[in-house]
C-alpha cells in the first residue's frame, strides 16, 4: 500500500516545488529516494524533460522526419497530431528506441533526455532511462494474468530471495503483485480482477492494462501514448484521460499522440502539429481546455494538419452502372449470418448484400472485424453462415474453390500472406494465374505437363511494371527487396492477372507513403471501371474510403453497425465506429 | 479433454495393460521405476526451461551429457576415486557445459523458430567431435596417464570404462528398504531437489522473462527484455542440468559406455516429458515427474508383455522405440495443430 499512498499523495506536492520530478518521481515507486539527488541537480540546469533538436530520419529515399524540434517539460502533456504518414509513429519509434530505427540506419539530430544526449539502441535502454510507452498494437502478454502484465519486469519479490539469489533469481511475490495491480487499477477507476488472463480481455481493458503497466514503472519520467483512445468508447476515453492527467500532475511528461482532436485540445498543455515529417506549428494555449477556445483550436489544428490540399484520388462521378445495378438489384454476393473466427478480429453474423460493380468500403476500429470478411470467404479462417454468389450458394470456404469462382483477395499483411518474398517480381505477378487459371502457360501434347510461357510472363510483367509505375531494378528483382508501396503494386498486378469478378482488398494503403497511397487507390478505381470488378475494400482510413466507395459498412465489435454513404460527415462515421447512434450522442 | 491430460491417460492405460500381461511382480516394477527415476529424472527436467522460453525441445542436452562424460573420463584418467573424483568430474563437466551452452545459445539466436532441428544437428556434431577426440586424439595428441583405459593398440579409449571406484557411492547413501522395495533416499531427494530448483526458477523474475520471451519476441523486446540474452541463459541452464543429470545416470549404472552412453538420452527424456503431458510450447515440472513414472513403467513392462502375448520379446523391444518416437511425434503434431492459423491458441 505504500506505493498507493505516494501515488495519490503526490499531487499536492507539485505546487510546492518548481521541478515536479525532484520530489515526486522517486516517490512513485522508489522508496529509497536515490534518484532525487540526481534529478534535482538536473533541474537546476534546465526545466525540459525532453528536447529534440533537428531530428531527421529517412527510410531509404523516403524522408519520414525533417529536422523536428520539440520540447516537453516535466508534468506537461504535449499533444502530437498529424494525418497518417506525417511521421508521428517514426518519432515515437525514435523516442522509445525501437529496433527498426537502428536497423534502417538510425536518425540524425540530438535527442536530449534530461539534458543528456541519448540514442536508444533498443527499447530496454529507453525503459531504463524512464521512458514508458503505451503501444497502439498491444504489447501485453496474453498468457500472463493482468497482475503479471502490470508488474512485468518490475515484479515485487520476497526480500529473502532477493538477498540470497540476486535480482534475477528472486522469487516473485504474487500476492504483493496482485495488490499493486488492483491498487493501480482501482485508482484508475477500473473494475478488473487482476487474476484474469490478459488474452481474454476486451480491447478497451487491454488498453487500460497497458497504461497501468506504465504507471507501475519505477522512475517513469516520460510517457508516450500512441493513439491510446483509438479503441475506446467516449466514456472509457474520458476515464483514460483523467488517469493521464493525474500521472502528469506527478511530474511525468506525457507525449500524447491522437487522431481525436477534441481530446488533444481538452487535455494537452501544448500541441505540436506534424505534416509530411516536418513541424508545422507548436501551439501553447494559455489555458488549456477552455470551452470558447477549443472549437477554434480544433479548426486551427485541422487546418494545420492538412495544409495545402494534396491532389487526392476521387471518383469523378458516381458510376452510372452502379446506380443501375443497385436499382436493378443485381446482387454479386449475399451474406446471411456470416461469421468468421479470425483471432483478434472476428466477424459476427453479418447480413449484407454486395451489388455487381460497386465499391463497398468496410471500416471499423482495429480489432472490430473489418479484415475478417475477405479472409473468411477465402477460407483462411474458419467461417460459417450462408453465402450466395450470384444466387448460387457457396458450401465450403476454400481458397481454390473461391479462385475458381473468380474471387480474389489482397491481404493486409502483404509480406506474409500476399507475396513470395524470395521470388522475383515477375513470378509473383504471374504465379497464381499460372497455377489456377492456366494463363501464361504453353500448350502441351502431354497431359498434366505444361510449362509456363516465359515470354508471355515477361510481357505481362513488363506491361504491369509500366502501368503501375513499379520502382525496381528489373522484373527479376526479388519482391522482398521492394518498398511497401511497390510490393502492394505487385500484389495488385497479381490480382489483375487473375481478373477476378469480386476482389476483396484489406488495408490497401497500410504502411505506404502518401504519394503511393493515392496511386494505389487510383489503380483500384481503374481496375473497377475497366474490368468491371466488384471491390470490397476494408480499411481504417475513413478519408480514403469516403473518397472512393459507393457505400461504407461500419462494423462495431464484429457486427455490422450501419451502412453509410460517403457524403455523411466524419462525425457520423466516428460515432458509428464507436458503436454510438447519432441520436444517443446528444 | 486437453492434450495435457489425454497423453498421460493413454500412457497410464497402456502401462496397466502391459503390467497385466507381463506377469511381473509389483515390487519388481516399482524397484525398476525408482531406479529409472533417479537415473533419468534430472535429464528430463533439463528440457523444461528451453520449452518455457519458446525454444522447443532442446535435443542438444546430448552435449551436456557429453560434457559429463568428458569430466568422468578425465577423473578416471587421473585415477581420482570416490567423492573427490565425483566432485572433479562434476566441476569439469559443469564448466564445459556452461561454455557449450553459451555456444549453442549463440547459435540458436541466429536460427530463431528453427531451434529444434538445429539442436538435433548440434547434438550429432558434438557426438562426432567427441568421438574424434576420444577415439583418435587420445594416445596421439593427448597422452593418457591411465593406460588401463586405453585400447590395446595404444590409440583411443576402450568402449567400456569400468567405474568401480564410483559404483554405489551415491546410490547407497541413505538406502533403506520397505519390504522388497529399495529406496535410495539421497538420490531421490537429489532428483526432487532439482525439480524444486526448476520450479523455483519458473517462479522468479528470470522465469517470468523465459515465459514472456516464449510468448513473443517482439513484445518482449518492446518491454525492454534482452531476448537474446534470456534465450542463452535458458540453454546454458538446460545444458548444465543435463550434464549433472547424465552424471547421475552413469554413476547409477556404474559403467561408462564411452561411445554410446549419451545416445538416445535426448529422445528418451523428451518422450518421458511428453508422456507426462508437456507439449513443445508448454512444460511444467509436474509433467516431467509424472512422465518419468508413466514412460518408464511402460518401458519396463513392454518387452515381457510382448513375450507373453506374442511369444516374442523382440516385439516388445520394438514397441519401446515405437512408444518413444510415437510420443514425440504425437506431441509435435498436437502442437502444429494448435499453432495453425485459426486455432484458438493463435
Amino acid at each position: 500500500m505504500f506505493e498507493l499512498q505516494n501515488f495519490t499523495g503526490m499531487r499536492s506536492n507539485r505546487e510546492n516545488t518548481d521541478c515536479g520530478i525532484s520530489k515526486n518521481m522517486p516517490g512513485l515507486q522508489n522508496p529509497t529516494g536515490t534518484h532525487s539527488c540526481r534529478e534535482s541537480t538536473n533541474c537546476s540546469i534546465s526545466k525540459n524533460m525532453l528536447e529534440l533538436r533537428n531530428i531527421s530520419k529517412s527510410y531509404g529515399r523516403f524522408q519520414a522526419l525533417k529536422s523536428v524540434n520539440l520540447t516537453i517539460s516535466p508534468g506537461e502533456i504535449h499533444g502530437l497530431v498529424g494525418v497518417n504518414g506525417s511521421g508521428k509513429s517514426t518519432l515515437l519509434n525514435i523516442l522509445s528506441g525501437q529496433r527498426v530505427i537502428r536497423d534502417t540506419g538510425g536518425f540524425k539530430g540530438e535527442l536530449l533526455f534530461e539534458n543528456a544526449d541519448r540514442k536508444f539502441a533498443d527499447p530496454g535502454q529507453a525503459l531504463g532511462a524512464g521512458i514508458g510507452m503505451v503501444h497502439q498494437e498491444f504489447a501485453l502478454i496474453p498468457g500472463l494474468s493482468v497482475a503479471d502484465n502490470i508488474c512485468l519486469s518490475n515484479e515485487k519479490t520476497f526480500s529473502w530471495s532477493q538477498k540470497l539469489f540476486g535480482d534475477d533469481l528472486a522469487c516473485i511475490n504474487h500476492q504483493a503483485n496482485r495488490n499493486t495491480a488492483s491498487a493501480i487499477l482501482g485508482h484508475m477507476g477500473i473494475d478488473l480482477s487482476p487474476d484474469l488472463m490478459a488474452g481474454d480481455l476486451s480491447v478497451a481493458m487491454k488498453q487500460f492494462v497497458e497504461l497501468a503497466r506504465e504507471f507501475n514503472r519505477d522512475h517513469l519520467k516520460l510517457l508516450l501514448l500512441d493513439e491510446p483512445t483509438a479503441v475506446l468508447g467516449n466514456r472509457d476515453a474520458r476515464c483514460l484521460m483523467t488517469a493521464v492527467k493525474e500521472i502528469a500532475a506527478k511530474g511525468v511528461a506525457v507525449l500524447y499522440v491522437s487522431h481525436r482532436l477534441e481530446e488533444v485540445v481538452s487535455c494537452c498543455d501544448s500541441m505540436t502539429v506534424l505534416r509530411n515529417g516536418a513541424v508545422v506549428d507548436c501551439i501553447r494555449p494559455k489555458q488549456p481546455g477552455q470551452n470558447q477556445d477549443s472549437q477554434n483550436q480544433i479548426k486551427t489544428l485541422s487546418n494545420l494538419m492538412v495544409g495545402k490540399k494534396v491532389k487526392k484520388t476521387r471518383r469523378s462521378q458516381v458510376n452510372q452502372v452502379n446506380q443501375v445495378n443497385r436499382v436493378n438489384k443485381i446482387k454479386m454476393i449475399r451474406f446471411s449470418s456470416f461469421s468468421v473466427e479470425k483471432p483478434g478480429d472476428r466477424l459476427d453474423s453479418l447480413d449484407l448484400d454486395i451489388f455487381q460493380g460497386e465499391i463497398l468500403g468496410v471500416t471499423s476500429l482495429s480489432g472490430h472485424g473489418r479484415t475478417a470478411l475477405g479472409a473468411g470467404i477465402m477460407g483462411l479462417y474458419p467461417a460459417k453462415g450462408a453465402v450466395r454468389l450470384k444466387g448460387q450458394p457457396i458450401r465450403s470456404f476454400d481458397p481454390l474453390q473461391m479462385i475458381k469462382k473468380n474471387i480474389w483477395m489482397l491481404p493486409e499483411d502483404r509480406r506474409s500472406e500476399g507475396l513470395l518474398l524470395g521470388h522475383s517480381i515477375m513470378e509473383n505477378m504471374t504465379f497464381a494465374a499460372i497455377q489456377t487459371r492456366k494463363k501464361f502457360v504453353r500448350k502441351s501434347v502431354i497431359p498434366f505437363v505444361r510449362f509456363p510461357d516465359q515470354k508471355k510472363c515477361r510481357a505481362y510483367a513488363d506491361a504491369a511494371r509500366e502501368a503501375l509505375d513499379i520502382d525496381c531494378r528489373s522484373i527479376y528483382q526479388n519482391v522482398g527487396e521492394l518498398s511497401g508501396g511497390n510490393q502492394q503494386k505487385v500484389c495488385i498486378a497479381n490480382a489483375l492477372a487473375m481478373a477476378p469478378e469480386l476482389l476483396f482488398v484489406n488495408d490497401p494503403t497500410r504502411g505506404i507513403d502518401i504519394a503511393a497511397r493515392e496511386f494505389i487507390l487510383s489503380q483500384l478505381l481503374k481496375a473497377q471501371s475497366h474490368h468491371g470488378m466488384t471491390l470490397v475494400i476494408s480499411s481504417g482510413e475513413l478519408d480514403e474510403l469516403k473518397r472512393i466507395c459507393d457505400r461504407i459498412a461500419v462494423l462495431y465489435q464484429g457486427r455490422l453497425f450501419d451502412v453509410l454513404t460517403p457524403d455523411q460527415s466524419e462525425k457520423e462515421y466516428l460515432l458509428a465506429c464507436s458503436g454510438i447512434r447519432p441520436e444517443e450522442a446528444v | 479433454m486437453k492434450p495435457g491430460q489425454r497423453v498421460p491417460l493413454i500412457f497410464a492405460l497402456l502401462s496397466c495393460l502391459g503390467f497385466y500381461y507381463s506377469d511381473m511382480s509389483p515390487s519388481f516394477v516399482l524397484n525398476e521405476v525408482i531406479t529409472r527415476f533417479i537415473r533419468d529424472g534430472v535429464m528430463v527436467l533439463a528440457l523444461i526451461i528451453p520449452i518455457r522460453a519458446g525454444m522447443g525441445i532442446n535435443f542438444s542436452i546430448v552435449v551436456g551429457a557429453l560434457c559429463a562424460q568428458v569430466g568422468l573420463i578425465l577423473a578416471v584418467d587421473f585415477g581420482l576415486g570416490s567423492l573427490s573424483g565425483i566432485l572433479v568430474m562434476a566441476l569439469v563437466g559443469m564448466a564445459l557445459s556452461v561454455v557449450a551452452g553459451l555456444v549453442i545459445g549463440i547459435c540458436l539466436n541466429r536460427v530463431k523458430n528453427r531451434e529444434m532441428i538445429t539442436t538435433i544437428i548440434i547434438g550429432f556434431l558434438a557426438t562426432s567431435i567427441y568421438q574424434l577426440i576420444f577415439m583418435v586424439g587420445y594416445g596421439t595428441l593427448i597422452t593418457p596417464t591411465n593406460p588401463e583405459m586405453m585400447l590395446s593398440r595404444g590409440i583411443g579409449i576402450r568402449n567400456m570404462v569400468d567405474l568401480e571406484m564410483f559404483r554405489n557411492v551415491l546410490d547407497t547413501l541413505w538406502l533403506f528398504k520397505i519390504g522388497r522395495i529399495e529406496i535410495p533416499l539421497f538420490m531421490i531427494l537429489m532428483v526432487c531437489g532439482f525439480a524444486l530448483m526448476i520450479k523455483y526458477i519458473t517462479m522468479t523474475r528470470l522465469g517470468k522473462k523465459f515465459q514472456v520471451v516464449g510468448e513473443s519476441h517482439e513484445k518482449a523486446l518492446a518491454l525492454g527484455i534482452n531476448v537474446a540474452n534470456v534465450r542463452i541463459k535458458a540453454i546454458v541452464a538446460s545444458t548444465l542440468i543435463a550434464c549433472l543429470g547424465h552424471l547421475f545416470y552413469i554413476l547409477n549404472i556404474g559403467m561408462l559406455n564411452v561411445y554410446t552412453a549419451h545416445m538416445n538420452t535426448d529422445i528418451f527424456s523428451c518422450a518421458a516429458l511428453m508422456a507426462g503431458g508437456a507439449t513443445v510450447i508448454k512444460a511444467r515440472v509436474r509433467h516431467g515427474i509424472l512422465g518419468i513414472f508413466l514412460f518408464h513403467t511402460l518401458f519396463i513392462v513392454s518387452p515381457q508383455a510382448g513375450q507373453n502375448i506374442f511369444g516374442n520379446p523382440a516385439l516388445g523391444e520394438y514397441f519401446r522405440s515405437f512408444v518413444a518416437y510415437g510420443t514425440i511425434a504425437f506431441a509435435l503434431i498436437l502442437n502444429a495443430r494448435s499453432l495453425a492459423p485459426g486455432s484458438k491458441k493463435n
